[in-house]
């Protein structure tokens, strides 16, 4: 049944295009990884031989002059802890929100939604100042915890956004039913309707997760203690001691410190392609 | 259990979407709320449900008002039209979750669900989960779970609407033996005026809000109160001409230029109340005309179309600029484009005010 | 007499409705009450804090010494201002060609032209890459790729290529550094958004066109641009709305330099705060900007309407539809 189509040219010259345009990208993660295993690269991204000498930073410390590094055990799970409390916040507090603004009438329901919209568009960079001035005013300046409650309040518009897209998704007769059957309305919300829209929290949480391992911009300006430093300040840092010394050292932190993102796309991708050869077996 | 619905309105915004209601339910009755879609009918039961408020009047639950009794503790089993079985649980799981939630004990809910799942025929599909199951099953899933908590009173919203034809019209008698078994007062919501009559002891008819009238079947087929619920209830529909009225007389004779039809005096009497040419509406049903040979007090016509009906003919007659079905055998032979002369069983006409829709002989 | 009667019943009625709307309220607090509170705490207290600061001198020592409209004078006097609200122009521009034109091209790249679901799907991950890695390690990747030594990506490229000397990019060339290394991360947002919008055009419209004998170019031009118009002009606005506060990743690449070449505005508010410790004028630098978005956002608002947005809420393309359950809200319980 397969039909032989002969490319057009155009088609064959976006193709190229295409590839062209993208070719840097590749090379550029291609040279992260090859360059984290090997001191000297051929060709750009061709290892000559393979050395773990760069992933030293995993068990001894680093040094540079006198300057000892911290040790990147204690951070990473700093970052952990940090996107994982964001992923938890965020996701628990934008289902309570999502449903309220999704499936309740209240006064103030209007206003809050149109508040809702604008701050998803508001600059929430631009408060960086007045930010540092109410983390330092309730305790929580050079914290992680700080951090945390602010990465998930800016993020809160958008994941409550998307929550309550999911919920709005639900007929109401499922809810209804809960009620007849015997339901509190708090017992509907976690008894029938939070499990239907578990691939939407799934999505929401990932998300969640990804944004605060990446987070930078807050821990940089709001955490001064090295004991609190994350994964994103601590290679800031590298960065600038290093970035004329040892680039391999570098590759290998900063493949370090993507683990997560990598381990993200291999699974997305997968399961996508999963869904492509199912449906081609039918 | 008796349920009395007293003055009770319900507004969305400025829509009026139940308008004045007044009704009574008799335990262990079986009504049908019917009438077009947005006539009020699903918002009545919803708040019967006590899923949406009044915002005036009251609901009585045997003579309890129960207008801030919120629906779990009202006791009521409700089936919707799209079943609302959790996609999430098992068919066990959905039957058993009622009884869950009222804190049984794991014996007793197990008997129980094993019981009326016997009674619906679904103790195989009891593993399964809704979206593997057909939607036969999956309505007998969604009674099963109504029924289980042996509720006072049972809540219908088109529970048919989604199922096949044939299927549609088992599951009427189904239903309708299975709540004179339990003798549970039911409240039944449809669109459908056929599972209305089938199914209901007595019908409510409702259009825009307002409840019309409330009867037997008999009574609403046999004695509509005004236009609406005589063209609502029936099939095929009943044909409405307008007609000047004159009387002779005792006799009332209904004429337009194409037509003069003299009632009897024994049936004229019933609607001497107007004066002469005025307008009425002449209403009567396709199964009260015939077609037969050329005479006085009959109406020309020439064929427009002749539906097949199976065991009969449902012949559409052009009369002026109206169109009249007429119901005949299947012997009949008339072919489009025929001149043919439509007689009227006088017995079973009725004359509708023109102004306001009302039966000149049942309105109140 | 009968008139205040009715004015009595009104006001006992609008009271008692009051009450309900109040009781309701109450019935959504606890669901909402951990989301207000932050919002309130981290959206509304900094703004009015953010204008209360740019009235005082306020410095690392926090303490409020308010000076009027000093830190706006000085701002509008300011020598350095005029290179850093010429370099934002310059900067939101320049991103915003690279963010929606090339995000256009690539979305038309992979979503029209491309039919294999998988080469497709490869090119959209790589293109999304960037976009997912952290800032820093991407800002990583360029500081690497534009190094100034003979190692460095690019200078080893031309120079075994064309023989061309290594020379310092990023010294040489700070703002295009800065608008292409942002451009790309906005581009694989305008790929989402825009492959979107083409996949959700209506297969007919190529058939009937395809029927016609219109050529890609055609049904480039009268199918498929009609249908992103509105997407095209929403990233534009929402896009320029991101861009005129964003400074991460020119922090991390070229921290504004060199001799504030590529400092914007955003940064320079950053800068005065964190670097000067002259909090007060940074949160009147701050203020100005923050303006100049909320204008920026109305006038989305005013284009697009609020419906319009609400339907379109998440521009990362996840699904974010509004319901319309105007009536189904009204339940009871």
């Amino acid at each position: 049944m397969k039909a032989i189509k002969i490319m057009s040219p155009s088609r064959i010259a976006i193709y190229l295009l295409l590839a062209a345009v993208s070719f840097p990208i590749v090379f550029a993660y291609l040279w992260l990884f090859s360059g984290s295993i090997s001191d000297e690269l051929e060709f750009g991204i061709v290892p000559k031989g393979i050395t773990l000498e760069n992933w030293r930073f995993l068990w001894s410390e680093i040094t540079i002059g006198t300057k000892v590094f911290e040790n990147i055990w204690p951070i990473t799970l700093n970052s952990l802890l940090l996107a994982g409390s964001i992923t938890l916040l965020e996701v628990l507090i934008s289902l309570l929100a999502g449903y309220a603004l999704s499936r309740m009438n209240f006064p103030g329901k209007d206003f809050i939604l149109k508040t809702t919209i604008i701050l998803h568009a508001f600059p929430g960079v631009a408060l960086l100042i007045a930010l540092y001035y109410v983390l330092n005013y309730i305790g929580m300046i050079d914290k992680i915890a700080g951090v945390v409650l602010i990465k998930v309040a800016l993020e809160l518009p958008m994941a409550t956004w998307m929550i309550k897209g999911f919920f709005d998704e639900i007929p109401w007769e499922i809810e209804w039913a809960a009620y007849m059957d015997g339901c509190s309305r708090l017992q509907a919300w976690y008894k029938i309707i939070l499990p239907q829209i578990k691939p939407g929290i799934a999505a929401v949480a990932i998300f969640a997760f990804l944004a605060g391992w990446s987070e930078f911009i807050y821990s940089y300006t709001f955490i001064f203690s090295s004991e609190n430093y994350t994964l994103a300040v601590f290679l800031k840092n590298l960065i600038g001691d290093f970035r004329f010394l040892d680039y391999g050292l570098l590759a290998a932190a900063g493949l370090f410190y993507m683990i997560p993102v990598i381990a993200f796309f291999l699974i997305s991708q997968k399961s996508l392609m999963t869904i492509k050869f199912g449906g081609i077996k039918g | 259990m008796e349920v009395v619905m007293r003055d009770v309105v319900k507004r969305f915004g400025n829509f009026t979407a139940v308008d004045n209601l007044n009704l009574t339910i008799k335990d262990g009755e079986f009504v049908a709320l019917l009438g077009p879609s947005g006539c009020g009918k699903t918002t009545t039961l919803l708040m019967l449900a006590g899923l949406y408020k009044p915002d005036s009047g009251e609901i009585l639950f045997d003579d309890k008002i129960v207008n801030d009794v919120l629906p779990k503790d009202r006791n009521i089993g409700m089936c919707f039209q799209s079943y609302a079985l959790y996609p999430h649980m098992t068919v066990e799981e959905n039957i058993a979750f009622p009884l869950k939630l009222k804190k049984l004990p794991k014996k007793e809910i197990e008997r129980k669900v094993k019981e009326i799942a016997g009674k619906f025929q679904i103790e195989h599909l009891l593993k399964r989960y809704p979206g593997q199951i057909s939607g036969g099953q999956q309505q007998r899933v969604a009674l099963a779970r109504a029924l289980v908590k042996e509720p006072n009173l049972l809540l219908l919203d088109e529970p048919l609407s989604n199922l096949d034809a044939s299927l549609r019209i088992s599951m009427r008698a189904e239903i309708k033996k299975l709540q004179k078994e339990l003798g549970i007062t039911t409240v039944f919501v449809t669109h459908d005026q056929a599972e209305a009559l089938s199914m209901s002891d007595r019908i409510a008819i409702m259009n825009k809000g307002k409840l019309q009238d409330i009867g037997t079947p008999e009574d609403l087929y046999m004695r509509p109160k005004n236009m609406f619920i005589a063209g609502f209830i029936g099939n095929p529909p009943m044909n409405f001409l307008e007609v000047g009225f004159n009387v002779e007389g005792d006799k009332i004779i209904l004429r337009r230029n194409d037509f003069e039809i003299t009632l009897p005096k024994e049936i004229s009497a019933n609607y001497m109340k107007k004066q002469n040419d005025e307008r009425v509406i002449l209403g009567i049903r396709p199964e009260h005309l015939s077609i037969g040979n050329e005479a006085p007090n009959t109406i020309k016509g020439e064929i427009f179309v002749v539906e097949h009906l199976g065991k009969d003919k449902l012949v559409d007659v052009k009369v002026g600029n109206d169109r009249i079905k007429v119901l005949t055998g299947q012997d009949f032979e008339g072919k489009m484009g025929d001149m043919v002369n439509v007689h009227l069983d006088l017995k079973n006409i009725h004359l509708f005010d023109a102004d306001d829709g009302n039966s000149m002989k049942w309105a109140a | 007499m009968r008139q205040l009667e009715m004015e009595i019943c009104e006001n006992v009625t609008s009271k008692k409705a009051s009450m309900e709307g109040l009781r309701k309220f109450l019935g959504a607090l606890p669901f909402l009450g951990p989301f207000l509170f932050l919002i309130i705490l981290f959206y509304l207290v900094p703004v009015t804090l953010t204008f209360v600061m740019s009235l005082t001198s306020m410095d690392y020592v926090l303490e409020w010494k308010f000076v009027g409209l000093e830190n706006y004078l000085r701002f509008f006097q300011d020598s350095g201002v005029k290179t850093v609200v010429l370099n934002t122009v310059k900067y939101v521009f320049f991103t915003l060609i690279i963010n929606v034109g090339f995000g256009f091209l690539l979305a038309i790249a992979t979503s029209y032209f491309i039919r294999n679901e998988n080469i497709r799907l490869l090119f959209q991950t790589i293109w999304m890459l960037p976009r997912m890695t952290p800032p820093v390690v991407y800002a990583l990747l360029w500081l690497w790729f534009l190094d100034p030594t003979e190692a460095g990506m690019l200078n080893s490229f031309l120079g075994k290529l064309f023989g061309i000397p290594a020379q310092n990019w990023i010294l040489n060339n700070p703002m295009k550094v800065v608008i292409i290394a942002n451009g790309l991360i906005g581009a694989s947002l305008g790929m989402v958004v825009f492959s979107a919008a083409i996949k959700s055009i209506p297969v007919d419209y190529f058939r009937a066109a395809n029927v016609d004998g219109a050529s890609d170019w055609q049904i480039i031009r009268y199918v498929i641009i009609p249908f992103l118009k509105w997407p095209i002009m929403f990233m534009t606005i929402w896009q320029t709305l991101s861009l005129i506060t964003s400074y991460e990743y020119i922090l991390l690449i070229t921290d504004g330099g060199p001799l504030n070449k590529s400092e914007v505005w955003s940064l320079f508010s950053y800068h005065k705060a964190f670097s000067n410790y002259e909090f007060g004028y940074g949160a009147a630098i701050s203020m100005v900007l923050v303006l100049i978005a909320v204008l920026i956002a109305i006038l989305m608002l005013k284009v697009f309407g609020y419906d319009a947005i609400m339907r379109r809420g998440n521009v990362d393309g996840m699904r974010g539809e509004a319901g319309d359950e105007s009536n189904k809200n009204h339940v009871a319980v």
